[in-house]
């Protein structure tokens, strides 16, 4: 990421800027005499008291008074404060409260807690600023072990609601897990001196979405969070970056870190939470989930018999472990993998086959387990193919998720799905992670994607006939959607092309359910009942089809079932 | 000028939005739409297979388009989503007051 000195000084400018602005209008209000000098003062909060603001920020300010402070007086100066401001446009976010006030706001809401954490002095009597800054960070520190749950629980519902950074087509730069919001939850942790947090390496990061955001402002002209598209190019120029995908993929590396050092955050929340045993070894106990590797209070860890070197399946079995329990696989964990694992024999041997596809299918566990493993390039280890969609912008708007975010996404769609007459959901699972795998590149990533599919299939150790099946599977991903949408389906040519590319029935039931993965994966537009019904109708004529025909793959033509055998053989 | 509203078949979309394209319409709105007409409780029989009909996918077409040119872009919608089987779909004219373009504030004609 590139961040220009200028940008960073153009925040603080600002901020001093805005600083004068107030202590003028402060100066004016209090030099006739009418108005107390001590015992009030003005005080910044927010972006604005780290002197962080930005090109269109509010300006977050508190009239701050001492308990027993005139109210008839306060309310003057308030007036003369508010009012210049408004009369110049100035987008300002005030409140005016006595300092017991103030505490009891902190107490009672979250976001203001967070938000005061950062006050800071503007104008007025310095020693009411400093004396209630003290309190404030008190009071956070003292009921910190019965708050934090509860900003866990919100910064948590905030994760699922919006989504990460990182994956994200439309980032949304504030709330998504690895945005600035986060950085906010964070130095509030950090303030507690319950939760460590690594702070330089925090600020670097704030800083780097900073730049984005002001340049997101600097575009638009107004105070949003979102980089749609449209402005994509101009705000990559702005930062510096040469094209589009290089913004995208450093902001990508820069959300991911955050969202880390967040998830790792709200992981030590709850074990500060979780209450110590109060019998038994001092030392952690590990419960065995696997060979080399054991779970401890809700993650999963390796054990001291952990072998990386000389053991390849060892990662697939702490992932599988993870996911399938829906438990974190610790940091350290996939760190050391990734450093020390032995590369998988080709072709991989059956339990690995088999970790692998239980792996895929185990639902929403399965997220968390692949984004740590890839940060340690575990993966690319695995699968050195996923190099073509990490981070990739989908072409089409009505995706959600980056192309490797959408493909891991889609096997957790297809995992409540395989109760359906399935008859192999590790090819299911194993053609649901290959299926855009062919994005990225020129030409049908339908059929780029195919051969790469075979080959990876190849790899992980399917029989020739599976190999076939993934491989079809991948390059008709689309075809029953294109044609349910696109084709007459009470033409019966179409059920019989149709029928042609999937071959046989199982391949069909298969197809269908990556067919529903796949949109539901995409996002809310793409499996509209409209949609649904149409690809279910095609669906059905398809398999009838099947049922009463023969399909030759390799031709066009079909013969009946019910014709003689010497007759068809003819 | 009118309104030209169009329900007809989904795979017709691609036929008629051409067709249109060629007669000089070149914008539309376009939405997914279920519905019947008479072939409500219609069964259909396919290969032997009997399918109940209840709400029908279909796609919707709007376009705003001056008087003289109904009787034309009604023609070529019909010509070009007809198949010739129940459930081709309907077309029907509406007038419209007033149209506005938002990004120029063009009025009526020059606004379509």
């Amino acid at each position: 990421m590139t961040v220009t000195p200028a940008r960073s000084e153009q925040r603080r400018a600002r901020s001093q800027a805005a600083d004068e602005r107030l202590r003028s209008l402060w100066e004016s209000a209090t030099s006739a005499g009418d108005v107390p000098a001590t015992g009030v003062a003005l005080v910044a909060v927010g972006g604005y008291g780290r002197r962080q603001l930005s090109p269109q920020s509010d300006l977050d300010v508190v009239l701050l008074a001492g308990d027993g402070y005139d109210d008839r007086a306060l309310g003057d100066l308030a007036e003369s404060l508010w009012y210049p401001l408004w009369d110049d446009n100035v987008a300002l976010d005030h409140s005016v409260r006595t300092e017991s006030e103030l505490r009891s706001a902190a107490a009672a809401d979250l976001r203001v807690a967070l938000g005061v954490l950062d006050l800071r002095h503007v104008c007025g009597d310095p020693a009411l600023t400093l004396g209630a800054r003290s309190l404030i960070l008190t009071d956070w520190r003292r009921g910190a072990k019965r708050r934090l749950p509860l900003l866990a629980e919100h910064t948590r519902e905030r994760w699922r609601r919006v989504g990460d950074l990182a994956h994200a087509t439309t980032p949304d730069l504030k709330d998504a897990h690895g945005g600035l919001r986060d950085v906010t939850t964070l130095r509030a942790l950090l303030a507690s001196w319950l939760i460590d947090v690594p702070a330089a390496e925090l600020e670097r990061l704030n800083v780097q979405l900073l730049e984005v955001r002001d340049a997101l402002m600097e575009t638009t002209g107004r105070s949003t969070d979102r980089l749609v598209a449209d402005y994509l190019a101009e705000v990559a120029t702005r930062c510096g970056h040469p094209h589009p995908d290089s913004l995208r993929s450093s902001l990508m590396t820069t959300g991911r870190a955050i969202a880390h050092l967040a998830s790792v955050a709200m992981r030590n929340v709850d074990w500060m939470l979780t209450p110590a045993r109060a019998s038994g070894p001092r030392r952690p106990v590990l419960d065995t989930v696997a060979s080399g590797v054991g779970a401890y209070r809700g993650e999963v860890v390796l054990s001291d018999r952990a072998r990386p070197a000389s053991d390849p399946l060892l990662g697939l079995r702490a992932a599988e472990a993870a996911a399938t329990r829906d438990l974190v696989l610790t940091d350290a964990a996939a760190a050391r993998l990734g450093r020390e694992l032995a590369p998988l024999p080709t072709p991989w041997p059956a339990e690995g086959r088999a970790l692998f596809t239980t792996l895929l299918g185990s639902g929403p566990g399965l997220v968390d387990v692949w984004e740590s493993l890839d940060q340690y390039g575990v993966i690319d280890a695995m699968l050195p193919e996923w190099k073509r969609v990490r981070h990739l912008a989908p072409q089409s708007p009505v995706h959600h998720f980056t192309v490797d975010r959408h493909l891991v996404q889609t096997c957790v769609e297809v995992a409540p799905l395989l109760g359906r007459s399935v008859e192999r959901p590790d090819l299911l699972v194993t053609a649901a992670l290959l299926h855009d795998i062919g994005k990225g590149g020129d030409g049908d990533h339908s059929a780029v994607g195919e051969p790469i599919a075979r080959e990876v299939a190849e790899r992980v150790g399917f029989r020739s006939a599976d190999v076939d099946v993934i491989a079809r599977l991948v390059r008709h991903h689309l075809t029953l959607v294109e044609a349910a949408t696109s084709e007459d389906l009470d033409d019966p040519a179409t059920a019989e092309r149709v029928a042609q590319a999937v071959a046989d029935v199982p391949t069909l039931e298969l197809l269908a359910v990556l067919t529903e993965a796949d949109a539901l994966a995409t996002g809310p537009a793409a499996w509209s009942p409209w949609r649904k019904r149409l690809v279910e109708t095609l669906v059905e004529r398809v398999r009838r089809h099947l049922h009463l025909h023969t399909v030759d793959v390799d031709g066009p033509s079909t013969r009946s079932k019910a014709r003689p055998r010497r007759r068809a053989a003819g | 000028m009118k309104l030209i509203t169009a329900v007809i078949k989904p795979h017709k979309l691609e036929d008629v939005r051409s067709a249109l394209e060629t007669f000089g319409v070149t914008g539309m709105t376009v939405t997914e739409a279920s519905g019947y007409g008479r072939q409500k409780g219609h069964t259909e029989v396919y290969r032997g297979a009997e399918y109940d009909i209840s709400l029908i996918p279909k796609v919707r077409l709007e376009i705003v388009i001056e008087d003289d040119e109904v009787e034309d872009v009604m023609g070529v919608i019909a010509k070009s989503a007809q198949t010739g089987r129940i459930g081709d779909g309907k077309v029907w004219v509406t007038p419209v007051e007033t149209v506005l373009r938002v990004r120029t504030g063009d009025r009526d004609a020059s606004a379509v």
